[in-house]
């Protein structure tokens, strides 16, 4: 392997990791405002049932089943 | 004037949490894009030596004070930069590869160093804020950097391991415009991940 296929590899490799670590300390982050409950507040309304307001500080034991 | 005024009191507050997030980030992104963008291309149509080597200087000082705010570490990384800004200034000829060689060779531990110390503060748990954004973007400047400055060490230790173009008045090309084009190389490498480099291409086992 050469320098360049390194360079080339590390290139391509680091925005896919990066915005993959973005994403995930998004969903990790685990507030009200955050994009995953936003999406999941809008595919449950699309169901057609009436979405609870979740968030990770009421989420108790028994209520995971909600998410 | 109340942005002016929040930065004036972050940095009477801390002046080394200020210029490690803050300002060192900025100077930091603002000088390697003059560096690499402005600057550098310039070289193969006009004499920017020395405006390059005072870049470069700025380079490594914003690298240096914004990487981290941990005092031993900037220590550690002041060990590579100073060498590197030394040799910078000091011209060489040709003939003298190994200090050609250490030259390359510490500009790349540098830079490597840098790219190291901010990928941690990038990847590292806590919230998503600009600083983050603003060291990602100066981790992928400064790896386009270092695979140059290594490319260089292996032009130097292994002349003709690299097809440049040879300049159009046929005269050897400056320092400053063969650093430009393995600058410009190691982008394109970078950014398209493009192997068929035929012009310029390492020597593999």
């Amino acid at each position: 392997m050469s320098l360049v296929m390194m360079e080339a590899l590390s290139g391509q490799l680091f925005p896919a990791v990066l915005i993959a670590r973005i994403v995930a300390l998004q969903v990790s982050e685990g507030n009200d405002h955050g994009m995953f409950f936003r999406v999941h507040g809008l595919y449950k309304r699309s169901l057609g049932r009436t979405a609870p307001a979740i968030s990770v500080g009421n989420l108790k034991k028994g209520n995971e089943a909600c998410l | 004037m109340s942005l002016i005024h929040d930065l004036r009191q972050r940095l009477i507050q801390s002046p080394v949490s200020f210029w490690s997030a803050d300002a060192g980030l900025s100077a930091l992104l603002v000088s390697l894009t003059l560096y690499i963008f402005i600057i550098s291309p310039l070289s193969k149509h006009y004499n920017t030596g020395t405006v390059l080597d005072v870049l470069f200087m700025f380079v490594l000082l914003s690298g240096v004070f914004s990487a981290s705010p941990c005092a031993r570490l900037r220590r550690l990384m002041l060990l590579a930069a100073i060498p590197a800004a030394v040799l910078r200034w000091v011209s060489f000829t040709p003939t003298q590869t190994g200090l050609l060689a250490l030259q390359h060779g510490y500009s790349a531990l540098f830079f490597g160093m840098i790219v190291l110390v901010l990928l941690v503060r990038v990847f590292e748990r806590g919230p998503k804020t600009g600083h983050r954004v603003l060291a990602a973007v100066a981790v992928y400047l400064m790896q386009g950097l270092m695979w140059a400055a290594l490319y260089q060490l292996v032009e130097v230790i292994l002349p003709g391991a690299f097809q440049l173009p040879s300049s159009p008045s046929g005269l050897p090309a400056s320092a400053a415009a063969m650093q430009s084009t393995f600058i410009y190389f190691s982008f394109v490498t970078l950014t398209s991940g493009a192997m068929a480099m035929s012009r310029l291409w390492t020597h593999s086992p």
